[in-house]
């Protein structure tokens, strides 16, 4: 058990001891959980207040996490199993594809499905019915997932271009073709579009009506995690300097010009998350930095995290009012959005 | 956080990398080394700091077909260090009969794998029996010696000394420069294997001198060829830049590898570039000692390399003063 420190203004501070990979909440916002880089998981009662370990991965690394929506965790791991941690702190192996790093992972919007990737193939699970289907083989190794907003299709990143699965009807999947390695799919909030970043230093946005791909080309850095702001206007990505919207579809212009503010000179942003309540996104930095930054306005402003260690992962509550940081040397912070803002 | 050192291991079938692998993984040496394996490979190791990969490699949308790289190492590499707390050292060993090129050029080409890794040296293991056959059925064999740093002889005890002299002559053929090993059941130091820093640009103080004389030679053995560029003259920065990055461009394809060390006039530093393929890194070494005497020389190993041309065109980049 680890306790909190109070950082000020709706900020509490964890030490968790290893590096924290990714982040989730549960169904109900009352807990979060960390997938840690020495195979535990950290629980947090948002109230309670005090860090509770798991260890669902002994002896490996806890690579993505999940909360199932009738309590409790589903975290892969490097051992490629994938575990259920009940709320009572008993781990179950639920599947297990030995040799695969159970590593991308997404769920839908409902908490009710969750897709897993183990090499070329995908296994999606319906965690109400308690079945698993698989999805693939692919092309290449699976590198990223994401549902559409409604749930209804699942997309599918690997070397050579996306697979867009239909889940309702299972058959062949839809492929796009985009030569080289595709990541960090993102469906736009009203499902027209879908984004996905690319190796080198790019993103391709997909209209999904007309299937046209448009290329940003040019990026000063990979691009490895996208999100889209609220009302779907704008994307953003990391592995920028700043935080820059892209507006869609303007962007599919020549030489489209992005809405670019709160500029880092040191640091590259690492880690992002956009919430999905109000127009604001989550943006983290090399240098430790978090910014709290305002879609509407386009102001940001920075949150008060001592600046020391690159920002690993970010995620916002499924109400939107608190955001869990994970920071690389093992730290972890919770933002209480209402009681920052109530407390100016 | 330091970049950790990644070692690539290449070697033909049954020359000896399990054994090696296994010695790194098991003798008490008090250091965490992490292995990606081959999941197809020959090596059955099962360790909890053994991880299995495919080999997925794609090509780059640059245009040029030999910028391959693997994505299995991106993610892979990127996981180990993130997650596996302090470790000294990576090794990634390639299938039998894998290019090496594309392990090579994905730390050059993903910046990420960039920052947090610093490439050590290639280091291949053959079987000093069955070396001579095997270079002769195939491509691979041969690629793996070209592109190394260091070459384990391996199997010593089962040829006589004849045999070893003949085994040794010929990875000479193809790679002057490499460092040979001869080892017994991969029997070698392993200060010899990891933290070689053949990539490290500091280490780089001269190019082995018995492999230089005034002017250019050449070792041919096939189509695999070395060309060595020697002067005591300095050289005209910009027109080599200009050259060496057409040269490159135009035919890196066929270089395997490629490095050199360069006195620039007024310069007290040793300009340094190696590269493979058409990927070339390039900056300021060690400084010149005093009184030392300076030149620059450049070792280009590749196929169907016109080693006249290249002699014109390095002397066309040199200062005439």
């Amino acid at each position: 058990m680890t306790a909190a420190r109070e950082l000020g203004s709706g900020m509490l501070e964890w030490d968790l001891g290893a590096y924290p990979e990714r982040a989730a909440f549960s169904a109900d916002s009352a807990e979060m959980a960390f997938a840690l880089g020495d195979g535990r998981i950290a629980v947090i009662d948002l109230d309670g207040l005090e860090a509770r370990f798991r260890a669902p991965h002994e002896g490996g690394s806890c690579m993505s996490l999940a909360a199932h929506p009738k309590g409790g965790w589903l975290s892969g791991g490097d051992d490629g199993r994938l575990v259920y941690t009940s709320p009572a702190g008993e781990c179950t192996v639920v599947h297990e594809v030995p040799g695969h790093w159970l590593e991308v992972m997404a769920v839908s919007q409902d908490g009710g499905t969750l897709a897993v990737a183990a090499g070329r193939t995908v296994l999606v699970f319906d965690l109400g019915l308690g079945s698993m289907t698989e999805y693939g083989p692919h092309q290449g190794n699976v590198s990223g997932l994401a549902f559409s907003p409604a749930g209804g299709i699942l997309a599918a990143t690997h070397v050579g271009g996306v697979s867009l699965w239909d889940l309702d009807e299972p058959s062949e999947p839809i492929f796009l073709e985009l030569r080289g390695l595709n990541l960090a799919p993102a469906f736009s909030p009203d499902g027209n579009f879908l984004t996905c970043g690319h190796q080198e230093n790019a993103i391709h946005v997909v209209d999904l009506a007309s299937r046209k791909v448009f290329q940003l080309g040019g990026l000063p850095a990979k691009p490895g995690q996208l999100g889209w702001s609220l009302d779907g206007r704008y994307l953003l990505h990391t592995g920028t300097r700043a935080v820059v919207c892209w507006p869609v579809p303007e962007c599919f212009s020549q030489n489209p010009e992005p809405v670019a503010f709160a500029v880092q000179e040191e640091a590259r942003m690492t880690a992002l998350a956009a919430n999905t309540r109000i127009p604001f996104a989550a943006a983290g930095f090399g240098d430790g930095t978090v910014l709290l930054a305002e879609l509407k306005r386009f102001t940001a402003f920075p949150l008060g995290l001592d600046p020391v260690s690159p920002v690993s992962c970010l995620c916002w509550s499924g109400a939107g009012l608190h955001l869990a940081c994970g920071m690389e040397d093992g730290r972890a912070a919770l933002l209480d959005l209402g009681k920052m803002l109530s407390e100016g | 956080m330091l970049p950790i050192p990644v070692t690539v291991l290449t070697g033909y079938l049954g020359a000896g990398k399990t054994t090696l692998l296994n010695r790194i993984l098991t003798q008490e040496h008090g250091k965490r080394y992490a292995v990606i394996v081959n999941e197809f490979g020959e090596v059955g190791i099962d360790n909890e700091l053994v991880a299995h990969s495919d080999e997925e490699i794609f090509e780059m949308n640059n245009g040029c077909i030999c910028c391959t790289v693997r994505g299995d190492l991106i993610r892979m590499v990127g996981g180990l260090i993130r997650r596996k707390g302090q470790l000294d050292g990576v090794i990634i060993e390639t299938t039998g009969l894998a290019d090496p090129a594309p392990v090579i050029q994905t730390f050059f080409l993903d910046q990420e794998t960039k920052e947090r890794t610093a490439l050590d040296a290639v280091v291949a293991v053959v079987d000093s029996r069955h070396f001579q056959g095997q270079l002769e059925r195939s491509a691979e064999a041969r690629e793996q010696v070209i592109f190394a740093d260091a070459v384990i002889l391996n199997k010593c005890d089962l040829v006589d000394e004849a045999g070893l002299e003949e085994a040794r002559a010929r990875i000479r053929e193809l790679n002057p420069s490499v460092e040979i090993i001869p080892a017994t059941r991969c029997d070698v130091p392993l200060e010899k294997v990891m933290g070689r820093r053949s990539f490290d640009l500091l280490r780089l103080l001269d190019i082995e001198p018995e492999l230089l004389d005034e002017g250019a030679h050449e070792h041919s053995h096939g189509h695999v060829q070395s060309v060595s560029l020697v002067s005591d003259k300095a050289v005209d920065f910009e027109r080599f830049k200009k050259w060496i990055g057409e040269f490159l461009n135009a035919q890196g394809q066929n270089v395997y590898r490629c490095k050199g060390i360069l006195h620039l006039p007024g310069e007290k530093q040793r300009l340094v570039f190696q590269g493979v393929h058409m990927l070339m890194e390039m900056g300021f070494g060690m400084p010149w000692k005093e009184g030392e005497q300076r030149g620059s020389k450049a070792v280009f190993i590749g196929r169907g390399l016109d080693s006249l041309a290249l002699q014109i065109a390095f002397r066309d980049c040199l200062v005439t003063s």
